[in-house]
């Protein structure tokens, strides 16, 4: 199989199948190696810089998305708000649950010092949110952690581009 | 949501950084200790109703706890590790707050990008036919309110006491007395009203409650005999 083969195939494959793919998947459907099949993604990452279509990376998983400079034209087509807004509160819950995660309800909780549960709701529907397990802790509490919606909806490509945050100083 | 004249807070720990930078400080014990009281007199203007006001209650009392901190410093290790949260958490809290300001910045740029097959599959969204309008609906929901059962208003009524049980029991007493026995049904038809029936039939079971009376009926429904101990 030549080079110019794998790229295309993983190609069709990000096109088709609509959700997030990890790199395993990709190389078990091709008979390729992990290391290989990473590398071809790497390259149609750069590949697709200046095109309509972007790769969006959370953690092992890939996402073919529209790409972000598009996002008025195809929010128009969609017929879709091209923003909804979130309230501070719980742009506030995102942001912990973007850089804690996984965590649970309590946990958010407790770093805002007020109930969560409505904006958690909201969150999920928007589809931003999501449960990733249970803590293996008393009552087995739901984990939370963020989607690859998270990453489109703010329009980025990783999470590597997401605000930094430094460490919290321990008191 | 809690409204505080003009600001919005979403939380005790939200008004408890806006309180401290406005004040210009920066999150220590001592920036803490010093707008306690002003933390306090927003809190009062707080509905009592609203369903987080516990949690501004519990930040109330660490920031209380701190302040009496300073007048009476021994303190066993714990109760130090009680405030030392309450400094820390604010610290974390201020984090996720700057970032979720960078996330709005983010999402101002309007610059996103949609998964394939988010057309149609994402929501199923309502839309009404094209020949509804205005009038149409109108229309509508007159003719669903119309449907809809009038709630029939019930009168208010008073129930007249025309017999209290005393009068009744000193009646039956009576019956008693002379005729040693009687029987309940005779007494009962006799009755003027409904209620009349009920005390009548109240009186008799405090008849016996009180060993006054013993009673006897053969079958349900059946005539009561009724008589005096």
């Amino acid at each position: 199989m030549t080079q110019k083969n794998i790229k295309s195939q993983i190609e069709s494959l990000l096109l088709v199948a609509g959700k997030p793919i990890s790199i395993k998947e990709l190389a078990n459907t091709l008979g390729h190696s992990i290391e290989g099949v990473q590398n071809e993604v790497d390259s149609l990452i750069e590949e697709y810089k200046n095109r309509g279509f972007r790769i969006i990376k959370k953690g092992e998983k890939y996402l073919l998305a529209s790409a972000q400079e598009n996002s008025e034209i195809v929010a128009k087509f969609l017929n879709e708000e091209l923003r909804y807004d979130l309230s501070p509160a719980a742009l506030e819950t995102l942001a912990i649950i973007v850089y804690k995660q996984p965590l649970t309800r309590a946990e958010i909780e407790n770093i805002r010092g007020t109930d969560c549960s409505r904006i958690l709701r909201v969150l999920m529907i928007r589809g931003l949110i999501e449960e990733v397990g249970r803590k293996d802790s008393p009552g087995r509490p739901i984990l939370y952690g963020t989607t690859v919606k998270m990453l489109t909806y703010l329009g980025l490509e990783s999470e590597e581009q997401l605000p930094k945050m430094e460490e919290v100083a321990p008191a | 949501m809690l409204a505080v004249k003009e600001k919005t807070f979403e939380g005790p720990l939200d008004l408890l950084l806006n309180l401290i930078e406005k004040e210009k400080l920066d999150i220590s014990k001592i920036s803490l200790a010093k707008i306690t009281n002003d933390y306090l007199d927003k809190i009062q203007k707080i509905d009592a109703s609203n369903k987080n006001l516990a949690d501004f209650l519990v930040v109330a009392s660490k920031l209380l706890y701190l302040k009496s901190r300073a007048l009476l410093p021994i303190l066993s290790p714990e109760e130090e590790e009680e405030i030392e949260d309450l400094e820390s958490q604010l610290k974390e809290y201020k984090k996720f707050k700057e970032l979720s300001g960078q996330f709005a910045e983010i999402i101002d740029k309007n610059q996103r990008s949609f998964e394939p097959g988010t057309r149609n599959s994402d929501f199923n969204i309502f839309l009404p036919p094209l020949n509804v309008d205005l009038n149409y609906l109108m229309n509508v929901l007159q003719e669903a309110l119309s449907k809809v059962p009038k709630v029939e208003k019930v009168q208010d009524k008073k129930v007249e006491m025309k017999v209290t049980l005393e009068e009744k029991l000193d009646h039956l007493q009576d019956i008693i007395k002379k005729d040693k026995k009687f029987s309940f049904k005779s007494v009962v038809e006799k009755a003027k009203s409904r209620g009349e029936v009920i005390i009548t039939f109240l009186a008799l079971l405090e008849m016996i409650k009180r060993k006054m009376v013993k009673v006897e009926q053969n079958k349900n429904f059946a005539d009561i005999t009724v008589e005096g101990l």
